[in-house]
């Protein structure tokens, strides 16, 4: 069903070949954009989740 | 900056989240000690077919991955997510809906699953019009999630949000593409693919439905939670984001790797093995950076029982993460493809990583939702003891007896016969470690009974305000300010939808790279020219298989190694399952095989072993089926199930639908005839018959061309 469809596409057999390499480069661009970004963007981003507005609790017991 | 907002979080749905949460984390366990108990224990589904392990396996697994989990993550993101992007949910009847439609599909599920309604695809059990509720409810969850990302006044996304948006995508997809399915009947139905096609279909689709319904959100989670509880940021944020994009670049490619030896073509299988093993590197990544964030802080986890959750958690996900990969190379999956050793290890990850994560989240969220303070640290104490022990009483007996099992399989004598030719003997030396695991089993749910006390008695007398004030300024727009350089990533960041986009992109490339494949080249599956279609009346015998969910206990796929094809003869061919819709290939042999069963034995033997397993198989553990025996076998859609399959291309004559209950009769007559000769009387008209007729009919095809 799908298979004749998809067998007209010329020259599928190279699509993997490009996925694959754009993959590699992709993650290759995370690695070295997550090793330079910027230390103040970095320490904002990583204190995002101690918003210290909301209620805490003096994690005690009750009794 | 200008004009502050005052706004408020919408505390009642994590609330309601919550106890659903709790609840259902409770049922899901039941059902599951139940369902431990049965293997040593057979006669427990006493003699009824809604209390028996084929139907109750799929409500334990649903009930824990889709109620227990499910609620679990929908409670951390509607915490979270307010308060990291500082907005209410973008709408209250958005959430509304989703809370209550989600509860309802649970049990819708849990009715459906008990009676027998399933369509045998583990993990994905729901027939259509389930399906379709769930795809609803769940598109419900997305816009209200991304409505509140773009209403959001904290303009960048923190990484746990990352998490939940390709929980959202990647689970929309895999539920769409493999819930592709044509009805016979409102509750039921034949999927679009058929035998090599469906398998790998269904195991892509269930590898990421670990990947992303119990891994990516509790991710997201952990990121959040953690840091939360040891009140200090995250170990690295770099490397969350390398965790983040690696992992959803190497997950999807992983699937096949349930399916090594079988009948799957061997790129696909290597391509599996290759990506899992590549999958350690992202998920120690991962579990590095939640156990480092507790570096010089381990006095409080000494002190804290949330953080002792935590810690052990994140450990399970590790021990967890690195298993997959060691599971997935063919050698070791040879010997640990079928046993117990599987079982163990997604109950390390469920529950180790979900449970005790799920527990650490509760304790910590629990009283602040309700403004108090925790009941009783020493019970959440005693909690935490009771599940690590209940997890070691349950993973290592099952470890035992899945490696003792596996090779006494493979075992040979120095005549070079089998040295244990009789399955039975190695169940029975495996009974003691089923005993043990129940054990384990109980003492991880007496840990939840504990922690439904000390929770309950927490909140008594407290009230959990409806919604949290909250201030904070309002989104300006993005203007490059601070004279810093933009970088790509935070650009694609401040921009959900491109980032979704993404996302998405990443994930269908993986799926499409593995899948199409299959459909483009034709020698992937070799057609074999004896392989014919069920009659009517197999067919029929086939939908009680599915229905009693006899593959949660037997293959149907015999892999090419001596020891198998000395066992239960000539290796499954992809060429085989043409005609198979759903495939019943199975995960797990607490029985045999059952691919080459056809003519092994007599009709008589398999009407007195449904009836009476023991008497067939002295010590079986395989229970009591008498209502297979007592009902009479529903042919009312039986025309409409042939049109089906001749839509699908299954070759049966034109108007053969008309032909089909006539056929069905006559071939009824013929084993009720075998059965009479052998002392049996029983009528044409009731369910054994097809079922006996199907199990005759199981691998025989090519049998007649090799003889």
């Amino acid at each position: 069903m799908f298979s004749e469809l998809i067998k007209q596409i010329p020259g599928i057999t190279i699509y993997p070949i490009v996925v694959t390499i754009a993959f590699f480069l992709t993650f290759t661009g995370i690695i070295i954009w997550a090793i330079r970004a910027n230390k103040k963007y970095v320490k904002h981003m990583s204190e995002l989740p101690l918003d210290k507005q909301e209620y805490e609790g003096d994690d005690n017991e009750r009794k | 900056m200008s004009g502050i907002e005052t706004f408020q979080y919408d505390n009642k749905i994590v609330k309601q989240f919550t106890i659903a949460t709790i609840f259902w984390g409770f049922v899901g366990m039941l059902v599951g000690l139940i369902v431990a108990l049965q293997f040593f224990w057979p006669a427990l589904n006493l003699g009824i077919a809604q209390t028996t392990f084929g139907r109750l396996r799929p409500l334990h697994t649903n009930a824990v991955i889709f109620a227990f989990v499910g609620n679990g993550i929908f409670m951390g993101v509607y915490y979270s997510i307010q308060r990291l992007l500082k907005a209410r949910m973008y709408n209250d009847l958005l959430s509304k809906l989703h809370f209550w439609g989600w509860q309802l599909i649970i049990v819708l599920a849990a009715v459906s699953f008990i009676f027998g309604v399933t369509t045998s695809k583990e993990y994905a059990e729901l027939e259509w019009p389930i399906d379709i509720l769930v795809a609803v409810v769940w598109v419900i969850f997305g816009i209200n999630m991304i409505g509140t990302i773009i209403k959001r006044r904290e303009r960048h996304m923190y990484v746990a949000i990352w998490f939940y948006i390709a929980t959202f995508f990647t689970v929309t997809i895999l539920h769409v593409v493999n819930s592709i399915e044509i009805p016979v009947s409102l509750l039921k139905s034949y999927p679009v693919y058929a035998g090599v096609q469906d398998a790998l279909v269904q195991w892509w689709y269930a590898h990421n439905a670990v990947a992303f319904f119990l891994t990516t959100p509790y991710l997201g989670l952990m990121y959040y939670f953690l840091p939360k509880a040891a009140e200090r940021p995250i170990y690295s944020y770099r490397l969350s984001i390398v965790h983040f994009w690696a992992l959803i670049f190497i997950y999807i490619w992983a699937g096949p790797h349930h399916l090594l030896y079988t009948a799957l073509p061997d790129w696909a299988q290597s391509l599996g093995t290759v990506f899992s093993i590549m999958l350690i590197a992202p998920s120690w990544g991962g579990m590095l950076n939640g156990l480092l964030t507790l570096r010089g802080a381990w006095d409080k986890v000494r002190q804290d029982p949330i953080l002792k959750f935590m810690v052990v958690a994140v450990t399970a996900y590790g021990m967890a993460t690195f298993e997959g990969p060691l599971l997935s190379i063919k050698s070791v999956n040879a010997l640990a493809h079928y046993t117990d050793w599987i079982v163990a290890h997604v109950h390390v990850g469920a529950l180790g990583w979900n449970g005790l994560l799920t527990f650490g989240i509760l304790y910590w969220l629990v009283p602040r939702l309700y403004r108090t303070n925790l009941f009783s640290v020493k019970l959440a104490n005693v909690h935490f003891w009771i599940a690590t022990l209940g997890m070691i009483f349950y993973a290592i007996p099952l470890y035992w007896a899945g490696i003792a099992q596996g090779l006494m399989w493979k075992e040979f004598t120095a005549e070079g016969f089998l040295k244990y030719p009789i399955f039975m003997e190695t169940v029975l030396q495996i009974i003691p470690m089923y005993i043990i695991r129940a054990l384990g089993g109980t003492l991880y749910l007496v840990g939840i009974i504990v922690m439904i006390y000390n929770l309950a008695k927490t909140i008594q007398g407290a009230t959990c305000p409806d919604n949290e004030e909250a201030q904070a300024p309002a989104l300006q727009a993005a203007d490059g300010h601070h004279g810093e350089k933009a970088y790509w990533h935070r650009w694609i960041e401040r921009r959900p939808v491109q980032f979704m986009l993404a996302t998405v992109v990443l994930v269908a490339i993986g799926g499409i790279v593995e899948i199409v494949p299959t459909y483009l080249i034709k020698s992937n599956v070799p057609t074999i020219s004896s392989v014919k279609p069920y009659t009517p009346l197999e067919l029929e015998g086939r939908d009680i298989y599915v229905r009693e969910g006899c593959y949660t206990c037997h293959s149907q796929m015999i892999r090419p190694f001596r020891s198998e094809t000395e066992r239960y003869g000539e290796y499954s061919k992809a060429g085989e399952f043409v005609y198979d819709r759903p495939f019943q290939w199975g995960s797990k042999r607490t029985g045999p095989d059952l691919h080459r069963v056809g003519g092994k034995y007599p009709d008589a033997w398999h009407y007195l072993h449904m009836l009476d397993p023991q008497s067939m198989a002295p010590g079986s553990i395989m229970p009591v089926y008498p209502w297979l025996i007592s009902d009479d076998l529903d042919i009312s859609s039986t025309p409409t199930k042939i049109r089906v399959m001749q839509k699908l291309g299954v070759p049966y004559p034109e108007g053969f639908d008309q032909q089909a209950v006539d056929d069905l009769r006559e071939q009824s007559l013929k084993i009720t005839a075998s059965l009479q000769e052998s002392g049996i009387e029983v009528s044409h008209e009731k369910e054994i018959i097809a079922l006996v007729a199907y199990l005759q009919r199981l691998g025989i095809d090519i049998k007649g061309e090799n003889d």
